[in-house]
C-alpha cells in the first residue's frame, strides 16, 4: 500500500510540472498574479487629490486658508476659478474632486465675531477620495477655528490658559491600528493573496481530476480484481494530498513571506506559524478540490463556473463588507469552505499580530472542514474507482474471451 | 427527408449560425449555467449583500477606567452614534485588544482614570479611540463616527463652560466656532455604498462572464476538426456575418441582465437616474460588444485552451482594481492607468456613474463612450485579422 501511495505521489508531482494546464494554473498562475494583482495599489494611498478654490474674498485669511489646504497631504489646489459653473464643469470632467468656496467678507466676519463659513463640495461618487479630502478639510478648518476662537477670547479678557482650555476641554486621540498609514495595498493585498493561492490550488485539483478521469494510470491501479477500490481510493487521496500539499505549501509560504518584503507591508507572522497554518488550511482546500472535482467532467466547465466565483468569495470573507452585516443565509455559506476562516486567521496572525488563541474558532472550523471533506473526497474516489474497476474487469474479461476464442477454433 | 438542412440553405439564411449557437446553449450544461443562472445570481447576491447600503452599527468595546458621571455621559453620546454599536465592556485595554484580535469588535474607546477630575479641572483629559484599520472599510466608518461624536462632545462642553462663564448661548456658539465648514456631498449625498459598489462590482463580474462564455463558444469552433473555417463557410465566408451570429445571442442576453440589474437598483434601491437612459444603454451595448471582442482576441490569437481561458480570466478578474472605483485612478502609476484604459469596464463604470448618480449632460460622457468605440475598433480589426489568417492557413492545408 505504501508503494502504491508513493507511486501516485510521484505521478502527481510529475503531472504538476509536466501537464501544461496544471503547470500554468498552479505555478505560472500564482507567479503571474503575485506581480500583476497589486499593480493598481503600488502607490498605497491617495495623495494630492486635485481641487479648486473659488475665492471671492481675496483676503489675507482666505489666502492663508488656501495655503493650509494645499499644504495637506491629501489636497492639491490646482487652480483658482472665478465661478461655480467653471468649477462644476471641472468636477464633472473628473479633473477635480473637491471645490472650496470662500465667500465675500470671510475675513471680516471671522475677525469681527460673526461666524464665517466656507463651503466644501466633494465628489462622493469616489468614496475614498471624498473621505480623504473631507478629513483634511475638517482638520484644517478646525485648527484655524480654534486658533481664532482662542485669540478672540483672550482679547475679550479671558485668561489665556482658560481660553485654550475652553477650546479643548478634552483631547480626543483617534488611533488607527494595524494599518496606520491607511494604505489600500496593506488592506487589500494580504486577504486577496490568500484567496489567489486558494483558487489556484482548487482549480488545479479540479482540473487534475478531470484530466485524470479514466486515464490509463487510473485503470492500471484497479486492474487487479483482488484490489479493493477503497484501498486504491485511500492511496490516491493520500498521494494526491501529499503531492499538492508539498507544492502548494511552498507557494503559500513564499506568497505570505515574500509579500511583506516585496511590497513593504506590515508582517507579524513567522515561518513555523505559516507552515503549521498552511498545513491545515491547504489540506482542507485540497480535500475540497478532490471532492468537488468529482462533479466536473469537462475542462471548460471549470473556467465557466469556478473561475468567476473569486469575487463572491472575497466579498463574503468580511474584509470589505463586515461579516456582521452579511445577511444570514449568505453568512451560512462561510461555514462551508476553508477559504473564509483561512483569510480571517491569516489576517489576524500576519497583519494584526494575533496569537493562536485569537483564531481558535477559525482553527476548529478549519479542522472540522478538513475532516469532513477528506471523508467526502474519499467516498467520492471510492465510488469512482469501484465503477472503474467494474468496467476494467469486465473489459479485460471480454478481451481475454476474445483472445481465447480463436485458439479454440 | 424533405426538410433536410442542406449546405445551400445554411448559407442562404443570414442567421443560420445563430440557430446553431442556440442549440449549443441548450445542450451544454456548464455554458447554460454560466450564461443564464450565474449573472442573475450575481445580481441577487450583491443586492442582498449590500442591501443595507452603508456600514452602520460597527461593534466596539468600551474600556471605562473612570466610571464617573462624566464618563458615562460620554459613553451615552458614543452609543448614540449611528456608526457605532457598543458591543462589549472590557476592564482593561489588554482585554479589549484581545476582543479586537478575535474579531469580536473593530474599535476600542479608552476613557482614562480621573477623566472627570481632569475635565472639571480644565486639564483636557485624553480620550483615545482605536479602530481596526486592517479592515479598512469598517475602519474608516469607525473613524468617521468617532471623530464626529468626539468633536460634538468637545463643542458641547465648550458651550457649557462659556454659559457658566456668563455668556449668552448665541454668542457662545459663535465664539466657539468662528469658522464654519459647510460640507456638501455632491452626487451621492447619503454616501450609499450600494450605488458605487453594485454599480461597479456587478458589471465587473458580468464582464468576466461575458468574456468566459465568448471564449467558450469561440474555442469550441476553433478546436474542432476543420477549425474556424467550418462555421465561417456556414456564414458564406462572410466575417461580419460570422461575428454577428456569434455575438448576437450572448449580447442580447447580457443586455437583458443589465436591464434586470438596473430595474432592481432603480426600483428597490432608489438609484437615481439623473442622466439619460439612452446613453446608459448605448454605453452598455458598447461595453458588452468590446468585452466580447476582447474575449475573441484571447480565444483566437492564443494557442491551447488553458491559455485562452487563463488570459481571458486574468484580463477580467482583477479588473476591479484598475477601474478606480475604490482606489482611485488618479493615485495609480502610469502603467496601471494605461492598463485600466484598455479594459472596457473602466469606461463603462464611468458611463454608469455619469448617467445614474452624477447626472451629466451630453458633452461630459463623450470621453468614455469614445474610448469604448476606440477599443471596439481596435479589437475588431485584430479579430478580423486573425480570422483571415486562420482561414488562409486552413485553405493551405
Amino acid at each position: 500500500m505504501f508503494k502504491v501511495t508513493l507511486k501516485i505521489f510521484l505521478y502527481e508531482i510529475s503531472n504538476i510540472f509536466n501537464v501544461q494546464a496544471l503547470l500554468s494554473i498552479l505555478i505560472s498562475g500564482s507567479v503571474l498574479y503575485f506581480f500583476y494583482y497589486p499593480v493598481p495599489y503600488n502607490n498605497e494611498e491617495v495623495r494630492d487629490a486635485p481641487a479648486v478654490v473659488i475665492d471671492q474674498d481675496n483676503s489675507v485669511m482666505s489666502k492663508a486658508l488656501m495655503r493650509k489646504l494645499d499644504a495637506t497631504d491629501s489636497i492639491n489646489i490646482v487652480a483658482q476659478v472665478a465661478t461655480m459653473d467653471e468649477a462644476e464643469h471641472l468636477m464633472r470632467n473628473r479633473e477635480i474632486y473637491g471645490i472650496f468656496w470662500i465667500p465675500f467678507n470671510f475675513e471680516e466676519d471671522a475677525l469681527s465675531g460673526r461666524s464665517a463659513a466656507i463651503s466644501y463640495y466633494g465628489d462622493a461618487s469616489y468614496v475614498i477620495i471624498y473621505s480623504k479630502i473631507t478629513a483634511a478639510v475638517q482638520s484644517v478648518v478646525q485648527a484655524l477655528s480654534q486658533e481664532i476662537g482662542a485669540e478672540r477670547q483672550i482679547s475679550m479678557g479671558v485668561d489665556p490658559a482658560i481660553a485654550t482650555g475652553n477650546s479643548a476641554p478634552i483631547t480626543p486621540i483617534i488611533v488607527p491600528l494595524y494599518n496606520p498609514q491607511n494604505g489600500y495595498a496593506t488592506y487589500v493585498i494580504p486577504p486577496v493573496y490568500v484567496l489567489i493561492v486558494y483558487q489556484c490550488l482548487f482549480l488545479a485539483l479540479v482540473i487534475s481530476l478531470i484530466l485524470g478521469r479514466r486515464s490509463d494510470f487510473d485503470k492500471a491501479l484497479v486492474q487487479d480484481a483482488r484490489v479493493s477500490p477503497l484501498t486504491v481510493a485511500y492511496c490516491v487521496l493520500i498521494g494526491k494530498w501529499l503531492a499538492y500539499l508539498l507544492v502548494s505549501m511552498t507557494i503559500f509560504v513564499a506568497y505570505m513571506g515574500l509579500t511583506p518584503i516585496f511590497y513593504q507591508l506590515p508582517f507579524h507572522g513567522s515561518i513555523p506559524d505559516l507552515l503549521f497554518f498552511s498545513l491545515i488550511f491547504l489540506s482542507g482546500t485540497i480535500f475540497v478540490g478532490i471532492f468537488v472535482g468529482q462533479f466536473f467532467r469537462k475542462f471548460d466547465s471549470v473556467f465557466l463556473i469556478i473561475m468567476p466565483s473569486s469575487m463572491f468569495l472575497f466579498f463574503l470573507s468580511g474584509m470589505s463588507w463586515p461579516k456582521e452585516m452579511v445577511p444570514e443565509f449568505l453568512h451560512l455559506l462561510t461555514y462551508l469552505l476553508p477559504i473564509f476562516p483561512g483569510i480571517t486567521s491569516m489576517i489576524t496572525l500576519n497583519q494584526m499580530d494575533g496569537t493562536w488563541v485569537n483564531i481558535r474558532p477559525e482553527l476548529i472550523q478549519l479542522i472540522v472542514l478538513m475532516g469532513v471533506y477528506s471523508l467526502l473526497a474519499l467516498a467520492g474516489l471510492y465510488r469512482y474507482y469501484r465503477h472503474l474497476q467494474d468496467d476494467v474487469v469486465v473489459q479485460s474479461k471480454a478481451q481475454s474471451r476474445e483472445t481465447i476464442k480463436p485458439s479454440e477454433e | 427527408m424533405s426538410n433536410r438542412v442542406t449546405e445551400a440553405t445554411v448559407k442562404q439564411h443570414y442567421f443560420s449560425l445563430l440557430f446553431r449557437e442556440m442549440r449549443v446553449l441548450r445542450r451544454e450544461k456548464a455554458l447554460f449555467f454560466a450564461l443564464f443562472c450565474y449573472p442573475l445570481l450575481v445580481v441577487i447576491f450583491y443586492s442582498a449583500l449590500l442591501s443595507q447600503g452603508s456600514i452602520l452599527q460597527v461593534p466596539i468595546s468600551i474600556v471605562d477606567l473612570d466610571r464617573s458621571v462624566a464618563s458615562r455621559a460620554l459613553i451615552q453620546k458614543i452609543a448614540a452614534t449611528p456608526e457605532i454599536e457598543i458591543a462589549k465592556r472590557d476592564n482593561s485595554l489588554h482585554d479589549a485588544k484581545q476582543s479586537m484580535l478575535s474579531g469580536e469588535v473593530y474599535g476600542i474607546l479608552l476613557i482614562p482614570n480621573d477623566y472627570e477630575k481632569h475635565l472639571l479641572g480644565n486639564l483636557s483629559p485624553e480620550v483615545t479611540a482605536f479602530y481596526n484599520n486592517q479592515y479598512m472599510s469598517v475602519g474608516s466608518t469607525l473613524q468617521r463616527g468617532f471623530t464626529q461624536t468626539l468633536l460634538a462632545v468637545v463643542s458641547g462642553y465648550q458651550e457649557e463652560t462659556m454659559l457658566a462663564q456668563g455668556y449668552a448661548r448665541a454668542i457662545a456658539q459663535e465664539q466657539l466656532s468662528p469658522i464654519k465648514l459647510e460640507t456638501h456631498t455632491v452626487f451621492n449625498p447619503t454616501l450609499n455604498y450600494n450605488y458605487t459598489l453594485t454599480n461597479g462590482i456587478v458589471p465587473t463580474l458580468l464582464q468576466i462572464l461575458i468574456m468566459m462564455t465568448m471564449v467558450y463558444t469561440v474555442i469550441r469552433d476553433k478546436y474542432k476538426s476543420g477549425g474556424i473555417a467550418v462555421p465561417l463557410a456556414m456564414a458564406n465566408g462572410d466575417y461580419v456575418r460570422y461575428l454577428v451570429n456569434k455575438i448576437l445571442p450572448y449580447f442580447l442576453w447580457f443586455m437583458l441582465v443589465h436591464l434586470v440589474l438596473d430595474a432592481i437598483l432603480i426600483l428597490f434601491y432608489d438609484l437615481p437616474v439623473r442622466g439619460s437612459l439612452t446613453i446608459l444603454y448605448v454605453g452598455t451595448a458598447l461595453f458588452i460588444i468590446t468585452a466580447q471582442l476582447w474575449a475573441m482576441i484571447f480565444a483566437l490569437w492564443l494557442p491551447e485552451k488553458v491559455l485562452n481561458y487563463g488570459a481571458a480570466s486574468s484580463f477580467s478578474s482583477p479588473a476591479f482594481g484598475f477601474i478606480g472605483l475604490f482606489f482611485p485612478r488618479i493615485a495609480m502609476s502610469w502603467y496601471a492607468i494605461a492598463w485600466g484604459a484598455v479594459l472596457p469596464i473602466t469606461w463603462y463604470v464611468e458611463i454608469r456613474l455619469d448617467q445614474t448618480i452624477r447626472g451629466h449632460e451630453l458633452p461630459y460622457n463623450l470621453e468614455p463612450l469614445l474610448w469604448l468605440i476606440l477599443i471596439g475598433l481596435v479589437t475588431y480589426i485584430l479579430v478580423i485579422l486573425r480570422i483571415y489568417l486562420l482561414k488562409k492557413g486552413a485553405k493551405r492545408v
